[in-house]
């Protein structure tokens, strides 16, 4: 037996390296953020690794298969998971604005999936941009599949059973489930996902990146359920004070004598 | 605007959950805005207790097995269709977001999580929730019926106002368990440490530097009387467990104080302090952004200003139980 694993994954900017000054919305309300380093969507590296992990435990083979929808800024990312020994690397291409669009995402994802039959599909529960914590969910109501949410581990259990660690309201949950299913991955710790070596990354340089139009049919861009009419950056700001001293110590003290103590007594 | 409500009773949270939507709908809709509740349940023995928590006009109780959104959902799909409303509304936990994605997919409706406020009389009715992992605000417009949204989690909290319950009715969908794709092995609760209610909390960051300098940290804010709470990284280092995660994927506190050391002030972390009555920030940088969010920030070293603290609160502890 064989298992396809399908890892879906964002490539989004690393918003934290915005200066607060730094935030240019436009007049059709797109931001510009082509000047801050790209990442991994932090949900996605772990679903990422997580997969690779999986890989290595089971005892039969698993074809991993990475798949991101959008441009060409996921280009080096999806090399990457090659020399990490993913079998295949698909970018999906548009150019469309998908911020607010799960259902888009998710409709490419499933059409995918439809020609290339998967048994398991991970990804991370939310990413950063739009923030829509809904994209591995729509997948799973579209692809009428059960969906574990919050997931922090997943491991094989005998021929077709899968254990998956996850989140709940109130604690943490372990449970075993048959696939297909779709693994939302939230808050897994320790999964950060692996650096390939030199060697790995030269073994596999002619791999080509698999790109195919993402089948977001007219009527499904349409279908996005919400439509952005407003964006506008929170001033957060307070006071600010800077203590000063010449040393922490003296810090301390100022910090303690002009506001901690009161703080601390109006407790 | 017509709506329904759906919590979860099958958690630990559900009061929080119950006060938060109370607090919401009043709000945003008005407390004479007709609604129904619908309270899924596992512990037999809570039954009254959790009627209580909703009063609304009609009221529904589904007994289940334990908490399962695939019997959630085709309950409230059902449900949903023999007596539709044209608002869905969910708390702001991870069943609640999970919930309202899934129950529009099912029901062709718009879903959106973590909502702040609705503005239900506008046509098309608009939401507003932060986005850019919560650097903005954004302004949405609900495109289809029915809409169904889960709150953001951490906002204020009321009791629900005395309603007349018209109409209650019950439900046991428990059968329904065997036939699942899968079978629950362990559930352990998570030991939250009160950071929630906490009035005082002590928050560290990736530049306290390791996990035995973060054990020391919390044994300070122990000693403190602080409750301990970590930045992402922390956590996903393992050097605190989980529970203690503040922010957007963890917890929303609401204290009159909050340190935080070595954390350089993220939008997706302050969402978990921005509540707090006072902040004060220990950062060696002077420009990180937690410096301007703050009320007070140190730019030094968070070790030796801690110790220094520590020193300080210790003999006026001294003083004061000398001179009672
Ligand atoms: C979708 C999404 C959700 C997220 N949810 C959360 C969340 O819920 N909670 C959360 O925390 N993050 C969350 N994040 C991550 C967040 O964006 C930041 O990456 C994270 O908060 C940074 O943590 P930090 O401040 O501890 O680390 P860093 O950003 O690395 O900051 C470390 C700070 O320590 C300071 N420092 C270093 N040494 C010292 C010293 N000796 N003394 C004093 N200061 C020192 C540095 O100057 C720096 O400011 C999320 C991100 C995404 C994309």
């Amino acid at each position: 037996m064989i298992m396809d694993v399908l890892v879906c994954f964002k490539v989004v900017p690393d918003l934290d390296q915005l200066p607060p000054g730094g935030w240019e919305i436009d007049s059709a309300l797109r931001v510009e953020t082509g000047f801050v380093k790209t990442m991994l969507n932090p949900y996605d590296e772990s679903a990422l690794e997580l997969a690779l992990r999986f890989a290595e435990s089971a005892p039969f083979p698993v074809k991993l298969t990475a798949l991101t929808v959008g441009g060409r800024e996921a280009e080096s990312y999806l090399k990457t998971l090659y020399a990490l020994r993913f079998d295949r690397a698909v970018r999906l291409e548009s150019d469309a604005d998908l911020r607010f669009s799960p259902e888009s995402v998710a409709a490419a994802i499933c059409a995918f999936v439809r020609h290339n039959p998967q048994d398991l599909i991970i990804m991370g529960r939310q990413s950063g941009v739009g923030d829509n914590a809904a994209t591995p969910l729509i997948t799973a109501e579209m692809l009428d599949w059960p969906c574990i949410s919050q997931v922090t581990g997943i491991k094989i259990r005998g021929e077709d059973w899968l254990e998956l660690g996850s989140m709940v309201d109130d604690g943490f949950l372990r449970q075993l489930a048959r696939p297909p299913l779709v693994a939302a991955v939230g808050n897994a710790p320790h999964a950060y996902l692996r650096v390939p070596t030199l060697k790995e990354r030269l073994a596999c340089r002619d791999k080509k990146v698999e790109v195919i139009e993402a089948a977001i049919p007219a009527s499904e861009k349409k279908a996005a359920g919400c439509a952005l009419a407003g964006l506008a950056v929170i001033d957060r700001r307070r006071a600010g004070v800077k203590i000063e001293g010449a040393n922490p110590q003296e810090k301390a003290r100022r910090l303690y004598q002009e506001y901690l103590k009161g703080w601390l007594a109006e407790l | 605007m017509n709506y329904t409500v759906v919590l979860n009773g099958c958690s630990r949270t559900v009061q929080s959950q119950a006060e938060e939507l109370a607090a919401f709908i009043e709000t945003n809709l008005g407390a004479a805005a007709p609604g129904r509740c619908i309270i899924f349940y596992s512990a037999p023995e809570k039954k009254d207790e959790l009627a209580a928590l909703f009063p609304a006009e009609y009221l529904l109780l589904v007994r289940v097995e334990r908490y399962q959104p695939e019997f959630f959902l085709s309950a409230l799909a059902r449900l949903a269709q023999d007596n539709p409303t044209p608002l869905y509304l969910f708390p702001g936990g991870y069943s609640g977001s999970e919930l309202a994605v899934r129950l529009a997919c099912r029901l062709g409706g718009s879903s959106l999580t973590a909502v702040q406020k609705l503005e239900a009389a506008q046509e098309p009715p608009v939401c507003c929730k932060t986005v850019y992992s919560g650097y903005l605000q954004a302004r949405l417009e609900l495109r289809r019926k029915p809409y169904c949204l889960s709150i953001a989690r951490g906002g204020a909290g009321q009791r629900r106002r005395a309603v007349k319950v018209r109409e209650m009715a019950e439900l046991d969908m428990r059968g329904a368990a065997e036939a699942s794709f899968c079978r629950e092995l362990e559930f352990k609760e998570a030991g939250g440490g009160g950071l929630e209610q906490a009035s005082f909390i002590m928050a560290a960051g990736r530049g306290v530097g390791s996990k035995e300098k973060t054990e020391k940290f919390k044994q300070a804010a122990a000693e403190l009387g602080a409750a301990f709470g970590v930045s992402r990284p922390v956590a996903m280092n393992a050097w605190a467990p989980l529970s203690a995660l503040i922010g957007a994927s963890g917890v929303i506190s609401r204290p009159r104080l909050c340190i935080a050391a070595g954390v350089s002030g993220a939008a997706a972390f302050y969402a978990g302090i921005e509540k707090s009555k006072h902040i004060v920030a220990l950062n060696i940088d002077e420009f990180a952004p937690l410096v301007q969010t703050a009320d007070v920030a140190v730019i030094d070293d968070y070790e030796a200003v801690l110790e220094e603290l520590l020193r300080l609160i210790r003999q006026e502890r001294e003083l004061k139980a000398k001179g009672e």
